[in-house]
């Protein structure tokens, strides 16, 4: 999960890159916290600023959304989410249905 | 892909095949707004790596470049790469969250 901290632009880039969205997005832990260096990722979904999104890193699947199959690309965003949910609580009780 | 500053470059005589026509590169790990060598600002932090280049970047600037399987998936055939260069970044909107 990464949120969303800004755009990048490129003229000179690789041939099957042309067209795509550039996003930065900023990887983060279970807590909302950064984790690591921010990563490039490509968008085909409108993600903006400050959005939560669900970055891929399968770099075959998306060689094959971008159709090249040499393509260098790694990461796409495949979700944004609707609201952060927050830290999850730990769960004591449970009610069973009737 | 990952941001890394270009510091340098690596030439030599014996390569393989399939590196013919691009070059390698010396470059930093960085995030977007990390200063360029030649501001006179320190280098960013990290471990620098060679970085395949067929694109034509140059000592200070801002690249985007792949890393892991995805380096060697340009090349025709099977071939050892760890990092491609896969833009040259000319414009960066970055506005980090800032936290409590």
């Amino acid at each position: 999960m990464c949120r969303v901290e800004g755009n990048a632009t490129s003229t000179i880039r690789h041939e099957s890159l042309k067209g795509w969205r550039l996003l930065i997005c900023q990887p983060i832990n279970d807590a909302g916290e950064d984790s690591g260096l921010p990563l490039l990722t490509l968008d085909c979904l409108g993600a903006g600023n400050e959005q939560l999104v669900i970055v891929t890193s399968d770099g075959k699947s998306v060689r094959e959304k971008i159709g090249d199959p040499h393509s260098p690309a790694r990461y796409m965003t495949i979700a944004i989410l609707d609201e952060d949910i927050g830290e999850i609580e730990e769960i004591t009780e449970l009610e069973v249905p009737a | 892909m990952r941001f890394a500053r270009i510091i340098g470059r690596v030439t030599l005589n014996v390569a393989d095949p399939a590196y013919a026509g691009g070059r390698f590169l010396l470059g930093i790990p960085c995030k977007p707004t990390d200063a360029a060598p030649d501001k006179g600002q320190p280098l960013p932090k990290g471990n620098s790596m060679v970085i395949f280049d067929k694109l034509g970047a140059t000592e200070a600037d801002l690249i985007a470049y792949s890393d892991g399987g995805e380096a060697a998936a340009p090349f025709a055939g099977p071939t050892p790469c760890d990092a491609y260069n896969a833009a040259i970044i000319d414009h960066v909107f970055w506005k980090p969250t800032k936290r409590k």
